[in-house]
């Protein structure tokens, strides 16, 4: 055997596995499939993680305990969720952060009003990028071989164990044997041809918001050895970004916070869906699939120069233009159709008082579909539009694990020494909604689990 | 150039205001997010408030080769240099700010002629060595009235000029008159200063010479600064010995200006090779390169003075005192003349930006 354990992927989960193996006495390779500059997966975009704890400290203010996690879970997947797996990582969660911290990662004190987290998350100093450069200079202090731009082609077994892997290194076919495996390689979000299977042509206008080496290849082979799966292939975190994003790799800042603030029209220029329904933190995350239904997977959200410092800026310059005419011919809209929209809503709004710091009573009537609050007339020049799509961040569906981290084969017997960690396994907590830094707290807590039940096959 | 480096910069805050991951690395990311929208003077200001520790740049993910190119180390770099150059309205300072080791060499040259021929004139003797009995004074070289206005001369123009750019550069980044004298603000400002708060990176360290977290840049430019420092006190001692007490020098090695001199002198050394070390090894990515040979050359005139000034020391009673003597004067009329064309703008530009940042955070 060439090594005790191969870990695929070194974003958050890949790189707390590899350092549990190394510390449990594991000689361990990593297999980061990007360039050095991109290493860390998703990771390299995220900013904070959630975790429990029963007292406030330096880093989060307020107690969030084991329970109030594992309930916020049931929540925000209405119960589809592997109660047992979810309850596991809720607990362990609360140790984490030390453990994080002891791994070199960097917190930053508690900050205030931010995003209404700051109860339940921990934030990083210079956010995931600096979390991920912390990890890797701790892999190469505890004696993990790191190889870059190493593409894991393919996955071998014998005898229903895994035996070896193939790895595509400088455009020639290397195969590596270990002990065990574990797989931390992402969610298959960057592969359009996958994501057109599962929304057609429309998934041709998904913007990746991470990583464009996520392309479910792994996944495939594991289907193909008899994986069971878990989930919908439709759940996915996503929601509307800056139509003028990156296709890779824009991660945070295009996205939009505005839309509670303004209406949002599709092609034709008419509303579509209720854009004042929740406060934001809890609604964003459904844009992205509210969009991908829409004509040509555009909308457009339109607002005027009373809201326009009340969201977080993003990184292009809002269209702007002193009349919704001229805004229409930038934006190429019917203008006719759009001002008839506008008034339509200015016409059926509540004289409610407007607050954005909560549900306020600023509200459409008689309006289909509604407007629910926060609904100011937009009357207002200079009037501003962003133009928005559909952006995925990762895919839900996922291959079934149990408390080990071991993956799960169709007849429900564990592979012996396959581990699965992070966005791959996410679906087994998450099958759908999302909570802000949940992610890594998956990919941390069984990524340590599945280092070290890896070392010890 | 200089347009297109103020749109590269709006481009990259808009970005980071947009993203804040940074807030906790430094005081530029607190102060991005007090702005929606970047004026050029607003920019001027926040490149000046950067210390250059390098904290975003490995934090980034945006940085090179993404499509996003954020670099703001390098890109605020640029700027600085900008800033250096724009309150000098004549061409010909611009050209001393970009090319400063031919400017400071002809200056020292020209000064080292000078002194040697008034020396040669006072003197009247024509080798400026072997002539001179041991333990002379430094006024048998050249006369005491004649050296304090060669120096101060300078010294005061190069003040003048020093001050005045950093009255400017507070009216530019719009540092209000009656603001200016907040005593809370700059006690915070010299606070800072003095623990360099903002050269840690939010607390762990800045990321310089490379990836790693490291105090070392921290600690050698606090050797200069505090070096620096105590030799100014060691030549306001001397002054006042020799001009109030009417003590000669040369003073002896037990007496305070001689004491203070080789403190400081020495820290700067170890500071000045320290800072040179690092640059060996730093991560030229995030740098700018245009302000390369400004770095140097500040580096290069501080550890001069201080070398010869240690030669002088050493020497000062054979027959090569007269030679060091006047090397080590036209060196430090070098860094007087070359001050307000030099790095060491950057003490005056970034405590006026510190100071406008804890304005802007007590309001």
């Amino acid at each position: 055997m060439d090594y005790d354990v191969i870990v695929v992927g070194g974003g958050n989960a890949g790189l707390c596995a590899a350092m549990s193996a190394a510390e449990n006495g594991a000689k361990v390779l990593l297999l980061e499939r990007s360039p050095i500059f991109y290493r860390g997966g998703n990771s390299r975009h995220t900013r904070d993680i959630r975790y429990a704890h029963d007292k406030p400290n330096q880093y989060t203010s307020g107690s969030y305990t084991a329970e109030d996690f594992y309930k916020n879970l049931l929540e925000v997947t209405k119960g589809e969720t592997n109660k047992e797996l979810a309850k596991f990582c809720a607990e362990k969660s609360q140790d984490i952060i030390f453990w994080m911290q002891n791994h070199g990662c960097k917190f930053q004190p508690t900050i205030k009003g931010a995003l209404h987290l700051a109860n339940s998350v921990a934030f990083f100093s210079g956010g995931g990028k600096s979390m991920v450069n912390n990890y890797y200079h701790y892999c190469q202090k505890v004696g993990v071989k790191i190889i870059y731009d190493a593409f894991v082609v393919d996955l071998k077994f014998k005898n229903k164990k895994f035996y070896s892997v193939v790895v595509n290194y400088k455009h020639s076919l290397h195969e590596i044997t270990a002990k065990s495996l574990v797989l931390a390689c992402g969610g298959f979000q960057s592969n359009i041809e996958q994501l057109k299977e599962i929304w057609g042509d429309s998934a041709n206008n998904l913007i990746i918001r991470g990583t464009p080496y996520d392309e479910g290849n792994l996944f495939k082979i594991l289907i193909e050895n008899n994986a069971m799966l878990v989930g919908d292939p439709k759940n996915a975190h996503m929601l509307a970004l800056d139509a003028r994003a990156p296709k890779f790799d824009g991660g945070i800042v295009t996205r939009l916070d505005c839309i509670p603030f303004g209406i949002v029209v599709n092609k034709n220029a008419a509303r579509f869906y209720d854009e004042g329904e929740d406060i934001w933190p809890k609604r964003y995350a459904i844009w992205g699939h509210i969009l991908i239904n829409q004509p040509d997977q555009i909308g457009y959200v339109i607002f005027d120069s009373k809201v326009v410092n009340l969201f977080m800026p993003s990184a292009f310059p809002a269209f702007r233009a002193d009349s919704l005419k001229d805004l229409c011919a930038e934006l190429n809209l019917n203008s006719e159709s759009l001002i008839k929209t506008v008034e339509d809503y200015n016409n059926h709004l509540s004289s409610g008082k407007f607050d954005p710091s909560i549900l306020d009573d600023c509200k459409t009537i008689d309006l289909e579909p509604p407007k629910s609050h926060w609904a100011l007339p937009i009357d207002k020049p200079p009037f501003y539009a962003y133009p928005l799509r559909p952006g995925i961040t990762f895919t839900y569906l996922s291959v079934k694990i149990n408390k080990n981290s071991q993956i799960l084969t169709k007849d429900g017997e564990p592979f012996e020494n396959v581990f699965a960690a992070g966005e791959i396994m996410s679906g087994n907590i998450l099958s759908k909604g999302y909570m802000a830094g949940t992610g890594l707290t998956i990919g941390t807590v069984f990524g340590i689990t599945a280092g070290k039940e890896a070392a010890n096959v | 150039m200089f347009d297109k480096d103020f749109e590269d910069a709006r481009f990259s805050l808009n970005i980071c205001n947009a993203c804040r991951y940074c807030e906790n690395i430094c005081p530029v990311f607190k102060a991005i997010e007090f702005r929606r929208t970047f004026s050029d003077n607003s920019i001027i200001y926040l490149a000046n408030l950067c210390h250059d520790c390098r904290g975003c740049y490995y934090a980034c993910q945006y940085a090179p080769p993404h499509t996003f190119d954020i670099n703001i180390p390098k890109i605020f770099g640029t700027l600085r240099l900008e800033t250096y150059k724009n309150y000098k309205k004549s061409k010909f300072s611009k050209e001393i700010i970009e090319k400063p080791h031919i400017f400071s060499i002809a200056i020292f040259l020209i000064s080292f002629l000078f002194y040697t021929i008034s020396s040669i004139i006072y003197t009247g003797k024509l080798s400026l060595k072997g002539f001179f009995e041991q333990n002379t004074s430094f006024y048998s070289v050249l006369p005491e009235n004649f050296l304090i206005i060669t120096i101060l001369i300078p010294f005061t123009i190069s003040l003048t000029i020093y001050i005045k750019d950093l009255i400017d550069y507070c009216d530019y980044i719009d540092i209000k008159k009656s603001d200016f004298f907040k005593l809370f603000n700059h006690i915070s400002s010299l606070k800072s200063v003095i623990l360099l708060e903002f050269l840690d990176g939010g607390s762990f360290g800045c990321n310089y010479p490379d990836e790693e977290y490291s105090f070392s840049r921290k600690i050698y430019h606090q050797f200069v600064l505090f070096g620096f420092i105590i030799t100014f006190i060691s030549t306001l001692i001397a002054a006042f010995m020799g001009h109030i007490l009417n003590i000669s020098p040369p003073y002896s090695f037990t007496s305070l200006p001689v004491i203070f001199g080789t403190i400081g002198g020495v820290l700067m050394i170890l500071g000045l090779t320290g800072l040179l070390y690092l640059r060996t090894k730093m991560d030229r990515i995030p740098y700018s390169e245009n302000i390369n040979s400004m770095d140097i050359n500040l580096i290069m005139i501080l550890l001069m003075s201080v070398l010869t000034g240690f030669l002088v020391l050493l020497f000062r009673s054979t027959i090569f005192m007269p030679i060091l003597f006047i090397i080590h004067l036209s060196t430090v009329i070098t860094f007087f003349i070359m001050l307000p064309f030099s790095k060491l703008q950057h003490a005056i530009f970034r405590y006026a930006s510190i100071y406008k940042y804890f304005s802007e955070m007590n309001k």
